[in-house]
């Protein structure tokens, strides 16, 4: 039928022409389509990063996998020789003359004049330009959409900006301190390992859920970082009462026996009490110890607070047995929260070091720091470096502490006490210097408005390094 | 010369053009109308000119006779006219010396090309008489056929302006018609030639350009045109298009068409396709030569309903619609 190698070559020519536009032409329909579906991937992967992060990296690869099928599938079709006839009638603007000697071209006077006829068409016609497709603005718009889509999806950075430290990468640092946390708690049941334990068990709840939103991380581990704060808040107020207590106690044995050889603790004030329990009821110094009890009330020991209060109001030598022996139990409890109090700031940097890591990159801020399970016994070890060191110094001046009390001249308005500091002897200078404590003002401070303010827990790390940053770092000569 | 060899289109196309050139000394601005009419005529079809008067319909009738030297009647339909003055009639034959006897007297019918000029202004009986002559080109009058001259073609004229006392062409009638063409006003540049030549002394004589028997060859010839499959697919997808009742019908023809055109409408489509190949120069119909004629052979064709009518839907505005989405369809590849 086809007899001119012209007409075949023609063919040939509109059959690869033909196969093009229809891949094109599917293309055209396909990508709209995958447009839309790019689009709705990437709307998901931001509303839910969880769930579709990684099912609209599938679609996506699926559907990148479906285009290049639509795209082949065209390209491998057979095109029948009536198709390609009407191609090559389209592309040259033939009158149906290629159509017409698939058709009718065989043999005899009319066939060979429609072939003559048809030749002499093809011979004269115009080829087609080799044109491209012209890029109109819808057909840029859904590339130009389909691409972002399919970036969206695609590219780590954007779902990372909106997607909480779900990965369990992301969590090792608190991992870290929770194990620190539990090692410690127990290897050490008593120095600090109860209230560390505390906290870690706060802290493995809080981790519970670790498919669950950054918010709810970041609110969970607040709450610990509140309870460590509040334990940290009472060690440091028995830290500083606990030896006005042991003054009070040796004082209430004797209160004429100048403080020769002052108790070293609280405990050992109470031994020696105990050994020698008073006769006068109740103690001569009883003002002093319910002023001591009202500090200690006031600071949240409430406990400690009424053990001393009914020694101050102890009337006979069984009610201060008793009252010792509350007393007693404690300040045991009292004296191993205010010993934990280094181990408690040590856990509060850890865990704030640790908070910093879950975005990925601080993850080094945890590792400056040692860890509660490799420090040894206090005083030997790399834990007993407390950051305020004390010195026999600091601790004479402790113990030569007096309180005076002082009776103002208007009565009616209740007596006053004046708390004196005799400095050392022979040393005039502070073993803190000014910058540290100007330093340590201004980061309490920073906590007490922290807490007292009425701040979301979650912007309280922020607030908190706000501070931090507008804090002098450099140390005054 | 053999009718069947393609050799022939030469001189064919030669003999229509020589045809156009003569009718074309008398007929100005009409060169649509002109290449329309004789397409039908040697398809051998007959033509329902519709025009305000005054465009030269008759002239162009009477000019064709005078270029294909063929016997030429005209008849001014009225509503009084009655078939034996169209067909013919026995009239009683009294000669001396015998008796007296029928003899058949032929009525203006009895020529190669009729011009029945208002044929809408007679009545019903007297326009179906014209439907025998028209479709099997013969006459029977008392019982007695009598065959027509070949060949033999109606040229009827009508106004579409005075209805008043008017009967519509029967649709058997209508689809008997090859073409039916509307005759418009020739543009500015025509009518002053017009003016030129109907004002001024003019001694333009017709030449016959062939005669009757020549044209019966020309129009055998052009039934041997050969027509792809497809485009005789096309054709009957073009005609098929106008019923409402396919389920290939647009939404308008099902809504304002009552009954769609005939295969007469085929026929006419591919037979004038095929001339119109030859004298653009092709062995073979395309699909443009469909297109070209869908008006003339399809829109007397169509009936449209009453609500076309009570909305001015003309059936010419349909078959366009219809033209433009067959066009776009094959179009497509």
């Amino acid at each position: 039928m086809i007899s001119s190698p012209e007409f075949q070559v023609a063919l040939g020519s509109a059959v690869r022409r033909q196969r093009l536009r229809l891949a094109a032409r599917a293309v055209r329909y396909a990508l709209p389509l995958a447009a839309g579906i790019a689009i709705v991937g990437l709307v998901l992967a931001f509303v839910d990063p969880q769930r579709f992060a990684s099912s609209s990296r599938m679609t996506l690869l699926l559907l990148a996998l479906g285009l290049l099928a639509v795209c082949l599938v065209p390209m491998l079709r057979r095109i029948p020789a009536a198709q390609a006839a009407k191609a090559l009638d389209h592309d040259l603007q033939l009158p149906d003359s290629a159509l017409a000697w698939v058709q009718l071209g065989g043999t005899g006077p009319w066939a060979e004049a429609l072939k003559s006829e048809s030749l002499t068409r093809l011979r004269s016609a115009v080829p087609p330009p080799q044109r491209e497709e012209k890029m109109t603005i819808k057909l840029a718009m859904t590339l130009i959409l389909t691409l972002l889509g399919a970036a969206g999806i695609w590219l780590p950075a954007i779902p990372k900006a909106v997607q909480g430290p779900s990965m369990p990468a992301d969590l090792t640092s608190l991992d870290q301190v929770l194990e620190d946390w539990s090692a410690f708690a127990g290897e050490n049941p008593d120095r600090g390992g109860k209230d560390v334990k505390k906290a870690a068990e706060a802290l493995e709840l809080a981790l519970q859920d670790r498919e669950g939103d950054r918010a709810d991380l970041l609110v969970r581990i607040a709450t610990v970082e509140d309870q460590l704060q509040s334990q940290l808040s009472s060690a440091q107020s028995l830290e500083a009462l606990l030896p006005a207590l042991a003054e009070a106690l040796a004082a209430s044995v004797n209160p004429s026996q100048a403080p020769s050889s002052a108790p070293s603790s609280a405990t050992e004030a109470l031994e020696k009490m105990a050994a020698r329990l008073p006769t006068n009821f109740p103690p001569a110094n009883a003002a002093e110890l319910e002023a001591l009890a009202r500090q200690l009330t006031d600071a949240g020991h409430t406990e400690l607070a009424e053990a001393l209060r009914a020694l101050a109001n102890a009337t006979d030598g069984r009610q201060a047995q008793d009252a010792l022996n509350k007393l007693s139990q404690a300040l045991s409890g009292a004296e191993a929260l205010a010993g934990a109090k280094r181990i408690l700031e040590l856990a509060m940097m850890q865990l704030a070091a640790a908070k910093e890591g879950t975005g990925g990159d601080t993850k080094g801020a945890l590792s400056l720091l040692p860890k509660l399970s490799e420090l040894g016994n206090p005083g030997s070890g790399a834990g007993s470096d407390t950051e305020f060191p004390e010195s026999t110094t600091v601790r004479d001046l402790e113990s030569a502490r007096l309180l005076a009390p002082v009776t103002s001249a208007n009565q009616s308005t209740g007596e006053s006490r004046v708390q004196v500091l005799p400095s050392a002897q022979g040393l005039q200078e502070s073993p803190r210097t000014a910058p540290s404590n100007t330093a340590a003002r201004q980061g309490w401070l920073s906590e007490e408005a922290i807490t007292s303010e009425e701040l979301p827990v979650v912007h309280r790390a922020t607030v908190r390094r706000y501070f931090e940053s507008i804090r002098p770092k450099t140390e005054m000569p | 010369m053999n009718s069947a060899d393609p050799s022939f289109a030469t001189e064919f196309r030669e003999k229509i053009r020589r045809l156009e050139t003569e009718v074309g000394k008398v007929i100005v601005g009409q060169d649509k109308v002109l290449e329309e009419v004789i397409i039908a005529i040697v398809a051998g079809g007959h033509v329902l000119l519709e025009g305000v008067p005054g465009l030269g319909k008759t002239m162009l009738v009477r000019s064709l006779a005078s270029a294909l030297d063929l016997s030429f009647q005209r008849i001014q339909f009225t509503p009084d006219l009655m078939p034996a003055d169209l067909l013919g009639t026995n009239i009683l034959v009294e000669e001396a010396g015998s008796h007296p006897r029928f003899e058949f007297s032929p009525g203006p019918v009895f020529c190669n090309l009729l011009l029945g000029d208002e044929i809408n202004r007679a009545t019903p009986k007297t326009q179906s008489a014209l439907l025998e002559a028209m479709q099997e080109q013969s006459v029977t009058i008392g019982g007695k056929t009598r065959p027509l001259d070949r060949p033999f073609f109606v040229l009827a004229t009508q106004n579409p302006l005075e209805m008043e006392g008017t009967y519509p062409l029967p649709e058997a009638q209508l689809d008997r018609f090859f073409f039916k063409l509307r005759v418009g006003y020739p543009d500015r540049k025509a009518f002053e030639e017009i003016l030129r030549r109907t004002t001024e002394p003019n001694a333009t004589t017709i030449e016959a350009a062939f005669n009757g028997t020549e044209l019966n060859q020309l129009g055998d010839f052009a039934k041997a045109v050969p027509v792809p499959p497809e485009i005789r697919s096309r054709a009957a997808d073009l005609v098929m298009a106008t019923h409402p009742e396919t389920s290939g019908a647009s939404v308008a023809v099902k809504k304002f068409v009552r009954y769609g055109a005939s295969p007469r409408a085929g026929q006419a489509l591919l037979l004038a396709s095929k001339i119109r190949a030859l004298l653009q120069g092709r062995f073979h119909v395309a699909s443009e030569d469909l297109l070209a004629f869908a008006l003339p052979a399809l829109r007397h064709r169509v009936l449209l309903n009453f609500e076309a009518q009570a909305d001015g839907i003309d059936a010419d505005v349909l078959i366009s619609e219809i033209c433009e989405e067959k066009s776009k369809a094959w179009a497509a590849i």
